[in-house]
């Protein structure tokens, strides 16, 4: 009985003590996390203000992502806004206005060919913010450098692919992005260019159908529908947009035309990939946000250190298609980092497991 | 003084048994109050990080509209009021801490500056113009002011909405922690308590154990029963003390008690031995009240025997005279006082001068024979012992026989004692009677009556008086000891009445000149 009560004591002053200690250390903790809220342990150096399109499009989260990690590693804070360069115009300048007058250390903004979006470039300029303008370009600004895929290279990329792969009188219908509509414009022309050059050599081949998506939702999937059941010539679709070329392929699945229908797209979003890997998108063009974010980094730190840095700097592309999915892999692991604002990590890792398995037979 | 803090021990335990419960009580407290003060901190900071930048909004709203209200009436006291508020807005902004981080709160914030600094040189320019009546300025650096006032909401607004997020997930992780905090110290203050009420059992049973002990012993000893052994105690504290000074105390009363109850024995032994002295006494007094009653005068008596032994010697008669002597012996013997003691030798001087009387009395009716040893001793005894015996002898075993009969009185040495027995032919002592003889005199209480009914049955039968129930009596008293007499006694055979006498060292084996 003495020693039941003597091991009973002895259980309770060890929770006892287990649990003081525990708590302890809890609080602890809180005291200090909550004592080291105004104080990181490392400061950056400087702050650039980061201008995206207002847009869902995972090409720009990945731009988004990789931009943030190279900062980092240069002591260089990002501050991220949305930039509604489609939807609303003078909230876009207002925006831009804002960015210069708060006068961060530089600027990293799509481009646009828009006068007062080019002269408040310019006034960046002038007030010695170094600004870059990435994926697309303001080449009439005063911009210090352009860190993007040239829209002819990328249009030639998928005109080869496209002679090689289809038929010799296919009809080809490319739908073209539109985050900035003025921008687009120029670089629209530049893919279009590409395609033809492309298909200059290529038989019968022809582009029978451009088409722009809408800034409204569901727009892509409308003309993906529309070119789909209407047009039934038209047996190759390529995309600008890895969200339109994911609506795509899902409307062919629906519609029973799987095979009948190549598409093509870009970027690697992990349903796209999916789709690459079931053989419903026959191939899609990697722009390599991961580049593009580190020569962003990589410029705008040149040009505070030396005020000088190339005009263009292109981070390249590349082709995948089913069959070289797996050695794209390395490639497609950018999908890994794909968490930026809110996207759930876990998709992009499925992402890339799906990418890396084995194909079915 | 260590003696006494060492009998405060007891006290001391408590006191540091009460100061320790308090002070984990107080801790306990103290800790749940730091508790509190960490959530209360945590929480003020959550919530009042963005109340600086909303004032900065408030005052950059104040400074345009007291550049507003100037560039229309161009006041001077507004002026004033427009450059002491703006220099309060300077300082504010100069005082803010701008150590630039990682979180988007910190960057918005480093906005708010720069878009207030700007604030502040675009109104400087509108006043600039204004007082330089450059109307075309003023107004441009109005709007401008303007428009960079919106970006200061803007920019406030998105600060208050990041501050918010970021509060809302520190709060979140805040209150996560403090609800895995809470549960420990549930489980702490649980234990806490636990413990509080073991230790305080455990206390209690090693303060109260000790005197519950202490007081069974105490119920105990108030039974009577002293032979308990008190619980040891070994800490000198109060109880350590109590513990000695009851068993001190027991000891005293144990040896007080054996004291008193030594003390009562002797009394008891003296009151004992008063008692037999006052019944020798009182035997002594009816024997001679007996024996009084039994005499006629025996001073005239013996005084007239004394003529006779005159008269005889006169005549020549010298049986005659032989025979007034011994008589004159005897009653000599028979008026001597009964409480003195006599030798041995007396005794027998007087038997046979008795004896010489029974002869001529009794011609050759009956013998009378006296053994003795050689050497023979010559102890004190009680007189007029065997006398009686001798004459109980005749009067009573040999009255009825003619012839032959015989009384034999002897004196003896065997195993250290001296034996003196009288013993003769006649006719016995009934077995009844005998009993009631031993009965009588072995009952001390009542020795005095039966002695009376024996002695008046002696009486009645023509006795002198003295008889054997008061021979027996008296060397009993005398001697102390219940076995000195044994009567052998055969209806028709004879009696054989023996005395069994201690020898005194002194005495023994000293030759009497009578024996």
């Amino acid at each position: 009985m003495k020693i039941i009560s003597i091991a009973l004591t002895g259980c309770i002053v060890v929770l006892f003590l287990l649990a003081s200690g525990m708590s302890v250390r809890y609080l602890m903790d809180i005291a200090a996390s909550e004592s080291r809220l105004p104080m990181a342990t490392t400061h950056p150096d400087w702050r650039a203000i980061v201008l995206l399109p207002e847009t869902h499009d995972p090409f720009y989260l990945q731009v988004a992502d990789a931009l943030e990690k190279n900062a980092r590693e240069h002591g260089l804070a990002l501050e991220f806004r949305p930039l509604p360069m489609a939807q609303d115009r003078e909230m876009a300048l207002r925006t831009l206005e804002l960015a210069i007058t708060a006068h961060p250390g530089g600027l990293i903004i799509p481009g646009s060919a828009n006068p007062d979006y080019v002269n408040l470039i310019d006034k960046a300029v002038a007030s010695k913010i170094p600004v870059i303008t990435v994926a697309t370009d303001s080449p009439a600004s005063k911009r210090q450098t352009f860190v993007g895929t040239n829209g002819f290279s990328l249009g030639l990329k998928a005109g080869e692919f496209i002679e090689q792969n289809s038929a010799e009188n296919a009809r080809i219908g490319v739908i073209l992005s539109q985050p900035d509509p003025v921008a687009s414009d120029i670089n629209n022309q530049s893919i279009i260019a590409g395609l033809a050059q492309a298909l200059k050599h290529g038989g019968q081949r022809r582009i029978t159908e451009t088409r722009s998506d809408l800034p409204e939702a569901l727009s892509s999937e409308e003309i993906t529908a529309d070119l789909i059941d209407n047009h039934h010539e038209v047996t190759v679709l390529f995309y600008t947009s890895s969200k339109d070329a994911i609506a795509a392929a899902q409307h062919i699945v629906d519609r029973n035309r799987v095979g009948q229908v190549m598409i093509i797209g870009v970027d690697d979003p992990p349903e796209l990939v999916d789709y690459l890997r079931k053989g419903i998108i026959a191939a899609t063009i990697l722009r390599n946000p991961d580049n593009i974010g580190r020569l962003s980094i990589e410029s705008l730190v040149e040009l505070k250190t030396s005020n000088n840095s190339s005009s263009f700097r292109d981070p390249g592309i590349r082709l995948v298609t089913r069959n070289t999915l797996a050695d794209a892999a390395g490639g497609l692991r950018t999908a890994a980092t794909w968490g930026f604002k809110g996207e759930p990590r876990e998709r992009a890792e499925q992402a890339v497991a799906a990418a890396t398995a084995e194909p079915p037979r | 003084m260590t003696a006494t803090s060492s009998r405060h021990q007891l006290r001391t335990r408590v006191f540091l048994f009460s100061v320790f419960s308090t002070l984990v009580l107080g801790l306990a407290s103290l800790y749940n109050q730091l508790n509190s003060k960490i959530y209360l901190r945590g929480m003020t900071r959550i919530l009042g990080r963005s109340r600086p930048y909303l004032e900065l909004q408030d005052q950059t709203v104040t400074l345009g509209s007291l550049l507003e209200t100037y560039l229309s009436t161009k006041n001077y006291s507004t002026l004033k009021e427009y450059w002491t508020r703006s220099q309060i807005l300077y300082n504010t902004v100069w005082d803010l801490d701008r150590t630039l981080t990682w979180d988007r709160s910190s960057l918005l914030r480093e906005d708010l500056v720069e878009l207030i600094q700007s604030y502040l040189r675009a109104t400087q320019d509108a006043i600039n113009a204004k007082r330089g009546r450059d109307v075309p300025g003023y107004t441009e650096a109005f709007a401008r002011s303007e428009r960079i006032l919106g970006f200061i909401k803007q920019t406030t607004a998105d600060l208050v909405q990041a501050d918010y997020l970021e509060g809302s997930r520190q709060g979140q992780r805040f209150a996560d922690q403090l609800a895995t905090l809470q549960l420990f110290n549930i489980l702490m203050l649980l234990s806490l308590m636990t413990l509080g009420v073991i230790l305080g059992f455990w206390f209690s049973g090693r303060l109260t154990g000790p005197l519950s002990r202490l007081a069974e012993s105490a119920r105990q000893i108030a039974e009577g029963n002293y032979g308990i052994s008190v619980a040891p105690y070994r800490r000198q504290d109060e109880i350590g003390l109590l513990t000695v000074t009851f068993e001190t105390m027991r000891t005293n009363i144990i040896r007080n008690i054996d004291e008193l109850t030594e003390r009562a024995e002797i009394e008891n032994r003296l009151m004992s031995e008063r008692l037999d002295n006052l019944r020798i006494k009182n035997l002594l007094k009816i024997a001679e009240l007996h024996a009084l009653q039994a005499q006629v005068n025996p001073h005239f008596l013996f005084n007239t025997l004394n003529t006779g032994v005159q008269l005889a010697i006169l005549e020549d008669a010298d049986h005659t005279r032989l025979y007034i002597e011994h008589l004159a012996d005897v009653f000599r013997n028979n008026i001597r006082t009964l409480d003195r003691l006599i030798p041995l030798s007396d005794e027998l001087h007087s038997i046979e001068s008795y004896i010489y009387i029974m002869r001529i009395r009794f011609a050759d009716r009956f013998a009378f024979r006296i053994q003795l040893p050689s050497p023979c001793p010559d102890p004190l005894m009680p007189a007029m012992i065997l006398q009686p015996l001798v004459e109980n002898a005749i009067t009573h075993g040999l009255r009825d026989r003619e012839a032959d009969g015989w009384v034999e009185i002897t004196v003896s040495l065997e195993d250290g004692w001296l034996h003196l027995a009288v013993t003769d032919n006649g006719a016995g002592i009934a077995p009844e009677r005998l009993g009631r003889i031993l009965a009588v005199t072995e009952d001390a209480g009542n020795e005095a009556a039966a002695l009376e009914a024996v002695t008046s049955d002696d009486i009645s039968r023509k006795s002198n008086g003295i008889g054997l129930a008061n021979v027996i009596s008296r060397m009993r008293l005398h001697f102390g000891d219940p076995d000195i007499v044994s009567i052998a006694s055969q209806p028709g055979s004879g009696t054989r009445i023996a005395f069994r006498l201690p020898l005194p060292r002194e005495v023994d084996l000293v030759q009497s000149p009578d024996c």
